[in-house]
């Protein structure tokens, strides 16, 4: 079965391959019979349209109930612009397209804001609106007669620059933008940006801890998705001719749902085949045509429960987010190096150039409604030293940390960084200030690699554009070649280079713990924060941690750590500090915590038990 | 009485308890002891349920209850204050009470029942209409630990119960707590991170470490064996 | 003004379907934080079941009973084999479409074995011809009678949440499912009740929307439980007072509109006051704020 999975996908992504596929079909399309370019031409429309929803659902996991509107605001805008200023469609499809995707990019406004089930609300809402809207302003879309007259090959009216297009030019110019389109997301799902949109639908915390800007994504997969739909509802507008707003309507979004779910959500080769597949089927099945409504209304609600995976997932392997060539460059070029240097484990990249960074914590305060969290509390952390921070139940550690990491400011008092107040700061502002933090659960994308989950880490420091990356400029090369080698240099420290490319969700917790860690540490922090990071460790992966944390103290970085585990901190911190029900009752080394009778106090209670 | 042998809980990786053997005995306290992470919640939600068991058993008065759902071991008798002060904060303090009444054993009729729990606690009579979200720390406590008297149950769980209570009102609900015992003859097992006070009322200890057994025997045993000095050690 | 209070009445009884509508989603909202986005296909099923019965010679009472009965056992159907596989294994999404498509796959088998033509559906409470005077307006007694039922529904609700036990129960499983649990709470029970309640709600919704548009046909119920959606977000998610002021407000300012500006606009506005609240107050007037994430 893998066997023939890897054969499948080797041919797949073969360029090779994929040139000869587009060569002959350019090159035999004029022996197909006219019904079949035709219903070529309607897959071609539907592959376009399936990977706006790839990006917006698949990858970045926002669900769009009426994407039909944008879909029809691209036919609609095209067919319009070009019947009242006689534009081709060269012009008036990207017109039609950017419109699309501008008030997509307004939808997405309040749709950052609100959870998943008000989101899928408010797309329904919209694909209503749109088909009202369409169906009344009879001045501007024909209303329900619908608006003829469409230049359209098939009916001989598509005159660009004086030639007239035929059904066969027509399906080759439709076949190399949907080719184009497929390179273009490719390119971008591999890189920052594409990944940076998974991370997002699985923690938008973990996000946030590596200076990923929650909105902008957002925004970036709503306006690139607007604008895929748009792109294949105007090649639609001139392939028909005419269009209806019953054309619009909720079955078209959920034709859309149906082929990319049964494709597999971010399978971009799954949805090919599923989008030919589904737009054959009704012309040779008329049996399929009746019986529509029940296959899709079975197949939306068992597919995700009980076959994820769709068809990519079945004769394909997963898809990779990173660039294959790129990363056996780097792989290679970064192990030459280290060979050549001969040092040891300490990725030299992440050693503090200046001055190791301090934080100091001045009289916060931290109160939820009535309770108060954290009473003036006051800490220098000590730059270039290990810190600890312990403490029984509800003491205030997390509080801290979150506060620190600018996961929420406090009701009051500052934090100074290295002399600079960042007190009312984000945590992703914080992120790009060198303040990296890891989570008590690791938050991971669970089909990644260990090495693309690393990579995010690398996200702010890149700074290439999404069109950029689509079109695969060299800077893009460039980064993503340096920011892999770097994610090298820390699989090797961590000392998980065996298990790179293997996705997390089958890996045992200590490897996810590290992939966590290694995550915060492309982020090239200056301070990392780690929250429980031994819980769940063996003894042996917990002495690997140990070793790691000296190192990173030996590069200069600056760790604070919140732990219970005790045994694990002696002779491995600098300082420790225990907070007692939000304020700190303890600074200095663990033989004097162990025996320091407030500590003992707040632990055990009174000192009667010496007595009881 | 409660029996427990070679318990193990993991989360995934986690091992959370490890081979835990103990009990509680009728009309009789043990307290669970440790550091946060220790394991003591843990231990509980497995006794009670909500945690799945790795490995071990538990008896319940000679029954082998781990196969069974914590919907059932609740109908059998096993009342699971937990941790963090949990109660239904926009119910009232007489509708929390009547819940809990409602669905355990049913021993006792409600209004005796409540006319109960109000003598003993004269301010949830005061406030018995008023949201439970909005009662002090104390209160809430108090109401829970009736909540949980309040369905005749057969075993209590209770963790840390003195959890941000200021000593006076820890001193009224252990009282609470010890007289309780005495007089249902109910098993209880209490996890706590303060030790003089759980020491105080409880007749048998265990003290947790990164899920390990530490120390398993009576208090007595404790005392005797020197090792209450230790108790610091055990946990830091 | 005469038109004027004649749209608005008819807005506010139109709108308290609307709000029976929102009582339902909020009622499985609250047990599992899930709604039935496949609802509209509920209250098309109950209609239809319905029409079908009386038009084989069931009286029309015996024949809303079996359409009610109908669409409870749908309720227990969707929640055992769309909403909890979806929920354990589908991530946070899942439900949403696996729903929808069960709403899909219902709408399907009706269209499929009793055709997607209209059915006429009978007049089960007055006809269309009884009027009543209401400060000198003729105001159709049909309307006046769903606002009554709808009306009267919710308030038994509320009554029933508030001071049964079960209802005491529905709440704290709401509140926090896995103390319901360990305090042996019903809670399996619980939620598949929170969903034979919903979706009965949604039939008789059905039912007295059927009554005014006079037919039922597959599609039926799609707008409807949009307009409920509407009416419980304004209202606030979790607020039956919210759901219902929610449901009366959209249903007289989509009349208003209706009858002002076009009735092809009539539902529009009220997605366009969704996306607005959404973006503006998305806690609804009545909700609590975690509809918005940390």
């Amino acid at each position: 079965m893998n066997a023939m999975r890897i054969f499948l996908t080797k041919l797949a992504t073969h360029p090779l391959a994929l040139l000869v596929l587009l060569v002959v079909v350019f090159f035999g399309a004029p022996y197909l019979r006219g019904a079949t370019l035709q219903i070529l031409s309607f897959a071609l429309v539907s592959i376009l349209f399936t990977q706006s929803i790839n990006v917006l659902t698949g990858m970045a996991g926002q669900i769009s109930l009426g994407h039909a509107a944008f879909f029809g605001i691209g036919a609609y805008g095209s067919a319009i612009i070009a019947k009242t200023f006689g534009l081709n469609l060269f012009l008036t499809i990207p017109i039609a397209a950017v419109v699309s995707s501008l008030i997509a990019y307004l939808l997405s406004y309040p749709a950052g804001r609100v959870k998943e089930v008000y989101l899928a609300m408010m797309t329904l809402g919209f694909g209503q609106i749109f088909l009202e809207v369409a169906r009344e302003w009879t001045d501007l879309t024909g209303g329900v007669m619908g608006l003829s007259g469409v230049p359209s090959a098939g009916l001989g009216t598509l005159i660009i620059l004086g030639h007239k297009f035929s059904t066969i030019d027509y399906f080759r110019v439709l076949l190399l933008i949907t080719a184009c389109s497929m390179i273009f997301i490719r390119n971008f799902s591999q890189s920052r940006l594409g990944r940076s949109l998974f991370v997002m639908h699985y923690s938008e915390l973990a996000a946030g801890s590596v200076g990923i800007a929650r909105r902008q994504t957002k925004q970036l997969a709503y306006a690139l998705s607007g604008l895929l739909a748009g792109i294949s509802g105007g090649f639609y507008a001139h392939l028909v001719g005419y269009l209806g707003p019953e054309s619009f309507a909720i079955s078209r979004s959920i034709e859309v749902l149906v082929v990319a779910i049964v494709g597999g959500l971010w399978s971009s080769a799954g949805q090919v085949i599923s989008a030919v597949f589904f737009t054959f089927l009704p012309e040779q099945l008329q049996l399929f045509a009746e019986y529509q409504f029940i296959a899709y209304g079975l197949i939306l609600t068992f597919t995700l429960i009980l076959f994820r995976q769709g068809i990519g997932g079945l004769l394909f392997l997963p898809p990779r987010f990173i660039r294959q060539t790129w990363l056996t460059t780097a792989v290679e070029q970064q192990r030459q190096a280290t060979a050549a240097n001969s040092k040891t484990n300490e990725p030299q990249f992440l050693k503090i150039q200046t001055v190791s960074a301090d934080i100091k914590v001045q009289e916060i305060t931290m109160r939820f409604g009535g309770l108060v969290a954290l009473n003036s509390v006051s800490l220098d952390i000590q730059a270039g030293h290990i810190t600890a921070l312990v403490g029984p139940n509800g003491s205030g550690k997390s509080t801290l940390v979150n506060i620190i990491a600018g996961v929420f400011p406090p009701t009051s008092g500052q934090v100074f960084l290295q002399g600079t107040d960042v007190t009312a700061r984000a945590d992703v502002e914080m992120a790009k200030m060198g303040v990296v933090r890891t989570f008590q659960d690791p938050r991971l994308v669970p089909h990644f690699t260990v090495r693309e989950n690393i990579m995010l880490g690398a996200h702010a420091m890149m700074h290439y554009t999404w069109l950029e990356a689509g079109l695969s400029m060299p800077r893009v090369r460039q980064q993503e070649a340096q920011a892999l080698e770097q994610c090298n240099e820390i699989l090797q420290l961590l000392d998980i280079e065996a298990v790179a490319d293997q996705a997390v969700e089958s890996l045992p917790y200590g490897y996810r713990r590290m992939t966590e860690l290694g995550r915060a540490l492309l982020a090239r922090p200056k301070i990392i924060l780690l929250d429980e990071p031994a819980a769940g460790l063996s003894d042996v992966e917990m002495t690997r941690l140990a070793e790691i944390l000296v190192k990173l103290k030996h590069l200069g970085i600056t760790v604070l750590l919140i732990e219970h585990h005790m045994d694990f901190l002696t002779g491995l911190v600098d300082e420790v500090v225990v907070l007692d029900s939000g304020s700190i009752i303890f600074k200095g080394d663990m033989l004097g915590m162990r025996q320091d009778p407030k500590v003992i106090a707040a632990y055990l209670g009174d000192d009667e038990v010496q007595h009881a | 009485m409660l029996e427990i042998t070679d318990l193990s809980v993991n989360y995934g990786a986690i091992k959370a308890v490890k081979n835990f053997s103990g009990g509680a005995k009728d009309g009789l306290i043990t307290a669970i002891l440790g550091a946060n992470g220790a394991g003591k919640s843990s231990l509980l939600r497995a006794i009670s349920g909500l945690n799945l068991i790795t490995s071990g058993s538990i008896k319940l008065d000679g029954t082998d209850i781990t196969r069974l759902g914590a919907h059932e071991r609740s109908r059998l008798g096993i009342a699971h204050a937990m941790e963090g002060r949990r109660l239904f904060r926009h119910l009232t303090v007489e509708e929390n009470l009547r819940l809990a009444w409602r669905f355990g054993t049913r021993r006792v009729l409600l209004k005796p029942a409540l006319d109960d729990v109000y003598a003993r606690f004269p301010i949830l009579a005061e406030k018995a209409k008023i949201h439970a979200g909005l009662l002090s720390g104390g209160q809430q406590q108090m109401m829970i630990l009736s909540c949980a008297t309040i369905r005749s149950p057969r075993v209590l769980l209770l963790d840390e119960p003195s959890l941000g209570l200021a000593p006076l009102i820890t001193t009224q609900i252990y009282q609470f707590i010890s007289d309780f015992a005495k007089s249902s003859n109910v098993a209880i097992m209490l996890s706590e991170q303060m030790a003089a006070i759980a020491l105080k009322v409880s007749t048998d200890v265990c003290v947790l470490r990164q899920g390990a057994s530490v120390f398993s025997g009576s208090k007595q045993s404790l005392i005797e064996q020197g090792r209450a000095g230790d108790l610091s050690s055990m946990y830091l | 003004m005469d038109f004027f209070l004649s749209l608005v009445i008819a807005g506010a009884c139109v709108g308290s379907v609307y709000a029976l509508v929102a009582v339902g989603l909020n009622l499985t909202f609250w047990t599992t934080k899930t709604l039935n986005f496949g609802q509209g296909a509920v209250m098309m099923l109950c209609a239809i079941s319905t029409a079908l019965l009386t038009a084989q010679g069931l009286s029309n009472g015996v024949a809303i009973i079996a359409g009610v009965a109908i669409v409870a056992l749908v309720g227990v159907i969707v929640e055992r084999i769309a909403v909890r596989p979806a929920l354990k294994t589908a991530g946070s999404m899942g439900w949403v479409i696996a729903t929808l498509g069960f709403g899909i796959l219902l709408q399907g088998i009706t269209s499929k074995f009793f055709g997607s033509q209209a059915i006429p559906f009978p007049e089960v409470l007055f006809t269309v011809q009884d009027v009543i005077d209401i400060g000198g307006q003729n105001i159709s007694l049909q309307y006046v009678s769903i606002f009554v039922v709808s009306i009267l529904i919710i308030v038994v609700l509320e009554g029933l949440t508030r001071y049964t036990v079960l209802g005491t129960a529905i709440r704290g499983t709401a509140q926090d499912m896995e103390l319901a649990i360990v305090q042996g709470l019903p809670v399996n029970l619980i939620v598949s009740g929170s969903f034979v309640l919903s979706s009965i709600m949604a039939g008789i919704a059905g039912i007295l929307t059927a009554q005014i548009s006079g037919t039922v046909d597959p599609a039926f119920g799609f707008e409807l439980v949009l307009m409920g959606f509407v009416a419980a977000v304004l209202g606030g998610m979790g607020s039956s007072a919210g759901a219902l002021i929610g449901g009366i407000i959209v249903g007289i300012i989509g009349k208003l509109v209706g009858g002002y500006i076009s009735t092809a606009a009539e539902h529009g506005i009220a997605f366009a006051l969704l996306i607005m609240m959404l973006a503006l107050r998305p806690e609804g007037f009545f909700g609590r704020a975690e509809v918005t994430k940390a």
